[in-house]
Formats: C-alpha cells, sequence, structure tokens
C-alpha cells in the first residue's frame, strides 16, 4: 500500500513540476538574444538526453548486481528492464526534439556529429536489448543473458563514442555542435533548465516505478496461471479414474469415431 | 584448453567441409550483393572505387551474420552445446575453437568478396599489407562479439532474426575502422603505419576481451 501511495506522490509530484517547467520554459523566460524562442528548447532537450543516460546507468547497474550472484535476484533484473524501456523512450525524445532543434539552428534535421551519431546507435543497441528480453526464455535465463547484453551495451557506448569522433575529427575540421547552446546561460534561463532536470528525472523515476510494478505484476500472472492450469490438471485427473482408463484403454465410442475418420 | 579449443574448431570446420553451407550458400550470397551494390549505386566507377572500403565491409558484417548463426544453428541440433558444456569443455575453450572455425571461414568470405571487388569496382590499391592486417583484426572483433550474441539469442524461436539487431550497433566502431582503414589503403599513404590500423587493432583487443569474458555467462544458462 505505501509503495502504491509514494508511486502515486511521484506521479503527482513529476506532473506539477513538467507543468511548471512548462509555464517557465514558454512564458516566464525570456526569448534567447541569439537564437530567441527556439532557445526554450533547452528546457526539455537537455533533460530528456540526461534521463536517457540515467536509465542507462541504472540498467547496467541493476545488470551487474543481477550477474553478480552474492546479489542475484530477479529484482535487479525488473528494475534493468523497466529502467531500459524507459531509457528507450527518452532516447527516442532526445533525436526527436534534437531534429526539432537543428533544423532551424543548423538548416539539418541530421548531421554525422559524434554525440549524435552515439546517440542513434545507443538508440539502436537498447532496441535490441528490449527485443532480446522478448524471446521466450525461463525469467533466470532471460535475466541472465540480458544482464550480458545489458552490460556489454554499456561498454560498447564509450567505444562508438570514441570512434565517431576520430571518424569526424581524423576526416573533417570541426563540426556544428559548437553553436547556440554554448552561449552561457544564466538567470531565470538557468533555474528553468535546473526545474527541467529535475521535472524529467522525477517523470523518469516514476515511469520505472509504474513499470517495474507491471513487470512484477505480470510475473506473479504467470506464476498463477500456472499454478491454475496445474490444479486443473490434476483436478481432471483425481476427478476419474475413468480418465486414466480412457486413456489406457480408448472406449468404443472413440474407436468408432476413429473408425469413420478413416473411412 | 588449446587441445579441446581445436577439437572444437576442427568439429565445426569438418561441419563446413562437409555440408558446404558457407561456400554455397553465404559466399554466393556475399557475390550477389556486391552485383547488387552495383546495380543501385549505377556503374559509374569513380563512385564505386571510392566507396568499395565501405562496401566491402558492409557485405562482410552482413555475411558472417549468417556464418555466425550456423554456427549456432548446428550447436542447437541435438542440444550440442548442452553436451559439450556437460562434458565439462571450459567455455573459453569452446568459444576459441568456435572462434578459430569463424575466422577461417570469414577470411575465405574476404579473400573472394575483395576479389569480387577488385574486379567489379575496380579500386586502386596501395597498402596490401595494411588490407590484410586491418582484416584480420576486423575479423576477429566481429566473430568474438557475434559469438556472444549468437549464444544469447540462441533459442527455439526467434532468434536468428535478431542476431543482426544485436550485432550491428555493437560493432559500428569496427566498421568505422575497418573502412578507414580500406580506404587509406587505396592510396599507398603511410602503408601499415596508418593511424586507423592502431584504432582497428585496439578495438579489436577490445571486443575480443569482452567477448571471451562474456561468453560463458552467455552460453551457461
Amino acid at each position: 500500500m505505501t509503495s502504491t501511495l509514494l508511486r502515486k506522490a511521484v506521479g503527482v509530484t513529476s506532473l506539477l513540476l513538467v507543468a511548471a517547467t512548462v509555464v517557465m520554459g514558454l512564458f516566464v523566460t525570456p526569448p534567447d538574444v541569439v537564437q530567441g524562442n527556439l532557445a526554450r528548447l533547452l528546457y526539455v532537450h537537455p533533460p530528456v538526453a540526461w534521463v536517457a543516460y540515467l536509465a542507462y546507468g541504472v540498467t547496467s547497474i541493476a545488470s551487474g548486481l543481477y550477474l553478480w550472484r552474492p546479489t542475484r535476484s530477479l529484482k535487479w533484473d525488473r528494475i534493468a528492464v523497466a529502467s531500459a524501456e524507459v531509457g528507450v523512450v527518452f532516447t527516442g525524445l532526445t533525436l526527436v526534439t534534437g531534429s526539432i532543434w537543428g533544423r532551424p539552428a543548423w538548416g539539418v534535421w541530421w548531421t554525422w556529429d559524434a554525440r549524435l551519431t552515439t546517440t542513434a546507435i545507443l538508440f539502436v543497441l537498447y532496441l535490441g536489448y528490449l527485443a532480446l528480453r522478448r524471446i521466450p526464455l525461463s525469467p533466470e535465463v532471460r535475466a541472465k543473458r540480458s544482464a550480458v547484453a545489458a552490460l556489454i551495451a554499456f561498454i560498447d557506448v564509450p567505444i562508438v563514442h570514441e570512434s565517431v569522433v576520430w571518424w569526424r575529427t581524423l576526416h573533417q575540421g570541426a563540426t556544428v555542435a559548437t553553436l547556440g547552446a554554448n552561449t552561457k546561460v544564466h538567470g531565470i534561463m538557468a533555474w528553468t533548465l535546473l526545474l527541467g532536470f529535475i521535472a524529467f528525472t522525477m517523470v523518469y523515476i516514476w515511469m520505472a516505478m509504474v513499470r517495474y510494478r507491471v513487470e512484477t505484476m505480470s510475473a506473479e500472472l504467470e506464476a498463477t496461471q500456472f499454478e491454475a492450469w496445474e490444479a486443473e490438471r490434476l483436478a481432471e485427473s483425481t476427478t476419474g479414474d475413468e480418465a486414466i482408463g480412457r486413456l489406457l484403454d480408448p472406449s468404443p465410442g472413440v474407436q468408432s469415431d476413429q473408425g469413420v475418420a478413416r473411412r | 584448453m588449446i587441445r579441446r579449443a581445436w577439437a572444437v574448431a576442427r568439429k565445426d570446420m569438418l561441419i563446413e567441409f562437409r555440408s558446404k553451407v558457407a561456400l554455397n550458400q553465404v559466399i554466393p550470397f556475399a557475390l550477389a550483393v556486391l552485383l547488387t551494390f552495383g546495380f543501385a549505386l549505377d556503374t559509374r566507377d569513380r563512385l564505386l572505387a571510392e566507396i568499395a572500403p565501405g562496401l566491402f565491409w558492409v557485405v562482410v558484417l552482413f555475411s558472417s551474420l549468417y556464418l555466425i548463426s550456423r554456427s549456432f544453428r548446428v550447436e542447437r541440433e541435438n542440444s550440442a552445446m548442452e553436451g559439450l558444456v556437460l562434458y565439462g569443455v571450459d567455455p573459453m575453450a569452446i568459444f576459441l575453437g568456435k572462434l578459430a572455425a569463424l575466422a577461417v571461414q570469414m577470411f575465405v568470405l574476404e579473400a573472394v568478396a575483395a576479389a569480387g571487388i577488385a574486379v567489379l569496382f575496380n579500386p586502386p590499391v596501395g597498402s596490401l599489407g595494411l588490407l590484410a592486417i586491418s582484416a584480420v583484426a576486423a575479423t576477429l572483433a566481429i566473430g568474438s562479439i557475434g559469438l556472444v550474441y549468437g549464444a544469447l539469442s540462441s533459442s527455439e524461436h526467434s532468434g536468428e532474426s535478431l542476431l543482426p539487431l544485436l550485432v550491428i550497433p555493437v560493432l559500428a566502431p569496427i566498421v568505422i575502422s575497418a573502412a578507414k582503414c580500406w580506404s587509406d589503403a587505396e592510396s599507398a599513404g603511410t602503408g601499415i603505419y596508418d593511424p586507423w590500423l592502431k584504432i582497428v587493432a585496439i578495438f579489436s583487443v577490445v571486443f575480443l576481451a569482452v567477448g571471451a569474458a562474456a561468453f560463458g555467462p552467455a552460453m551457461e544458462d
């Protein structure tokens, strides 16, 4: 019960914080000198990207804790998947808001900048992780395999980032990423940005909590369903000695049916 | 352990030698893809020669996925992998053995694909040494990551269509650096002292280590 209450409290708080960010970001803060109203994406895009990284960090830690024998528990697996799913959503949002920002600011929806490319690969990596989890396997096997995949993804991200940096820098000069956002952020804008970070982090916590709950419930449902099926089969077998008898020695009715079928 | 790894490698090579799946299916597939690139990208010679390094690694990566799937399909039949584990074969030996067999098949694939590219797209070749060394390093990286994900996605259901999704993003750094190496090898340039060769080599070592460390947990259920 307390956990339900906590979850609701977090949900309401995050909703209020997001609402406050919207009000601050759209109405209270002034437009930027360089980018005008476009700079208002500052209150959304970096917080969303931060949440994506946070979510994958949590997934990696939870996966590590699952693989480490002393702390092995399916609880960690559920935390890992809950966090990864939210992370994928926020990575998607990061790419979308980034594109929306990039189009007017840089003139293109997409550029092969190191950070963008790494984020795109991150997105696909964790889509793969979620797809891997869809393979029907026993919970323990799935937890172990997906934990290994999550950790490889975690190790891979800095490698991808470095390779893309080298890919671009060894090839051509500086990229466009040093525009606009590097101008100093201060005053009310900085506070709104901070608010955005807190608001979206709360949203993450709330979504991950709900997702964790769903994961726990579906595991419970699976277990109770299994018990129900088991009970059904047991009931069938105890009610009828004749049921067993029928299996061992087919009745004339069944035989005639088969006869008809054969003809 | 070397002896056991050798036994596993020999077993996989023997299966391939008898079934000839790589030879009759995967290598022709790679050639078909090369021809398709020719059609799809038009037959402007300059363009094809310029992008040949990238095309080569895309073809090798995609074709290797079939080899990797194959490497695990043979283990799933009759639960052969469980048999190996129950015999007490060290996962590291299984990893090394399968990697060796896979690498040999990939080298053949790469040689044929490279020959195909040389004939069809006619790119200049500056440094054969750079081509060869970077190919060996990249092959080991692709093989070891592929084996881990092959083990992870190995299942009765839908595992094989999942493999590409898992492997391709992880191997992005290898594709980037190997393609760069091959690009540089088109001009004589720095030869085997190419900066990208170092990068391929470093990634290759990292991926080999990751593969060796993760294969055991990925395989033992």
